[in-house]
């Protein structure tokens, strides 16, 4: 645990030291509704820890959806019992608001956290069929500590961070870290990488950045003095060793890569730069059946097969492909087989896939685009349609026109076919 | 409305980054919503690439720091007469 002078959050103002926030949370935990589970939907990270813990304390459960919007957070508070959604912002929603004085409620004695209640943090991306993965207090002790084991800092420092804390990624390593690490998390906006440099020009050089290979290669592009940070931290998505080199590079520091899964959380790390072998955290472990690998943990009810396909080596894993045709894009995911079934059966298409850039030969986006058969439709109208169903970032773009799909007898695209049909359109536009 | 060529050059930076090859810059509509379902389906990702194109061509570094973000990136009026206002101050 740490010391109560030390600093646990920056905000925009002020610093935070740790016995002001644990007053915060036993004083936040008496003002919480009587319903025993609760939608967190603070959007500014300070309240928005301080609401997590204190429902810790008051052991309440907590739902944190992927995504906010109005209707899918109604969803969610009538599929559990005595749910109410909690949100500390002034404009009018549903659900009940808390409002408390920022760092300013004395001294408490340390509040405890009930062990037995828990997170349950919903994946986001297929919408209205999010799945819920819950983890007790009792595990994310564990993991916390086990995490901090990991990144390894023993003098002060600022986190930054460019993940919401209520995505699985955020919430370990911005949001549960400071309470265990000498961390103080950063609670201003970091979403423009102008922001971004200038906070971390401000903090340099004992600054942890926890980020995605979406935000630090918005990071790259944007010129800026040289920035020194003490680590960063990368997950969502697996990076190429060039591309981790050009981080190191830039932001003079080490970059430490982190593989998860919803289920469980994170799992592995690799430092990139050296080495693009896996090495999974001695707290688990690991049996290889064929391609899959199962994972499991004394706290974790059973053990869980892993949805990527690793091959085992001698310094770690490697990471060989996905076994489900799971497609993620700025960390939300979804399924390639019911994006392809929502654009086929929208009225006047009369066929279509999705695919990935990368896949057919052309530059990787981190985006997916589509081909469709129609008569009637324009791309823009078939967009609109899908947009009833799909999240924005899996919206497809472009979507290229053709007056058929090269299907075999059985009715199969092949993988080649699909790329000349692609390379042939999209070189004429 | 038709666009400003301020807007026209805004558009096709938008179109260029995003990959949005089956739009045409000019179809773009100056007042119009352009996240969300109902417009170009952009998302904070595209927010973040337009952010980074805007600061490579026009040497502006949009900030959450700015009010109303949201309202600057809504339609594509907003963001040109914001890059421009921003373009010329930091130009004085």
């Amino acid at each position: 645990m740490r010391g109560e002078s030390e600093t646990i959050c920056q905000l925009a103002s002020r610093a935070v030291r740790v016995d002001e926030f644990a007053a915060d949370v036993a004083h936040v935990a008496t003002l919480l509704p009587k319903a025993t589970t609760l939608v967190n939907l603070a959007s500014e990270r300070y309240q928005f820890t301080v609401l997590l813990f204190a429902a810790a304390v008051a052991g309440k459960e907590t739902l944190l959806p992927g995504n906010r919007e109005a209707a899918s957070v109604a969803a969610l508070t009538q599929a559990h019992p005595d749910c109410v959604a909690v949100h500390t912002d002034s404009n009018a929603r549903d659900g009940e608001a808390i409002y408390w004085d920022l760092a300013g409620n004395g001294r408490s004695d340390t509040p405890t956290i009930d062990p037995e209640a828990g997170v349950t943090v919903f994946t986001s991306g297929s919408t209205g069929q999010a799945s819920a993965h819950r983890k007790s207090w009792r595990l994310l002790d564990s993991f916390r500590q086990l995490h901090a084991g990991i990144l390894n800092v023993e003098a002060s420092h600022t986190l930054v961070a460019t993940v919401p804390s209520w995505h699985m990624y955020g919430f370990e390593w911005a949001l549960l870290l400071p309470t265990v690490a000498p961390l103080a998390l950063y609670c201003g906006s970091t979403f423009y990488p102008g922001d971004l440099i200038k906070l971390l020009q401000q903090f340099a050089p004992n600054t942890i950045l926890v980020s995605t290979p979406v935000h630090l290669r918005a990071l790259l592009a944007t010129p800026s003095r040289k920035i020194s940070v003490a680590k960063t931290v990368c997950a969502t998505a697996p990076i190429d060793q060039n591309f981790a080199t050009e981080i190191e590079a830039r932001l003079n520091c080490e970059l430490l890569e982190i593989y998860g899964c919803s289920e469980i959380g994170s799992l592995a790390s690799r430092r990139t730069v050296q080495n693009n072998l896996w090495r999974f955290f001695d707290a688990f472990s690991l049996q290889q059946n064929s391609q899959t690998l199962t994972v499991s943990h004394p706290l974790l009810a059973q053990p869980v097969a892993l949805a990527d396909i690793f091959s085992k080596h001698s310094s770690g894993y490697r990471l060989d492909g996905r076994a489900t045709d799971i497609v993620k894009v700025g960390g939300k995911r979804d399924s390639l087989a019911r994006l392809n079934m929502l654009l086929q059966q929208i009225d006047g298409v009369d066929d279509g896939v999705f695919y990935r850039s990368g896949d057919v030969g052309l530059q990787d986006t981190d985006r997916l685009s589509a081909v469709a058969v129609t008569k009637t439709l324009t791309s823009q109208q078939i967009r609109r349609q899908l947009a009833a169903d799909v999240e924005p970032a899996f919206l497809p773009r472009p979507i290229t026109l053709v007056d058929e799909l090269p299907r075999n007898a059985t009715g199969k695209l092949q993988a080649q076919e699909l790329s000349d049909l692609i390379h042939r359109h999209r070189g004429k536009q | 409305m038709a666009q400003t060529p301020e807007q026209t050059k805004m558009a096709e930076l938008i179109v260029e980054v995003l990959n949005l090859e089956d739009v045409s810059p000019t179809e773009i509509e100056p007042d119009s919503i352009m996240f969300e379902e109902e417009g170009l389906g952009l998302d904070s990702i595209d927010a973040l690439e337009i952010a980074v194109a805007i600061a490579e061509e026009y040497g502006v570094q949009l900030s959450a720091e700015d009010e109303a973000t949201k309202e600057i990136f809504a339609t594509l009026a907003n963001l040109t007469a914001h890059v421009s206002k921003e373009a010329s101050a930091s130009a004085t």
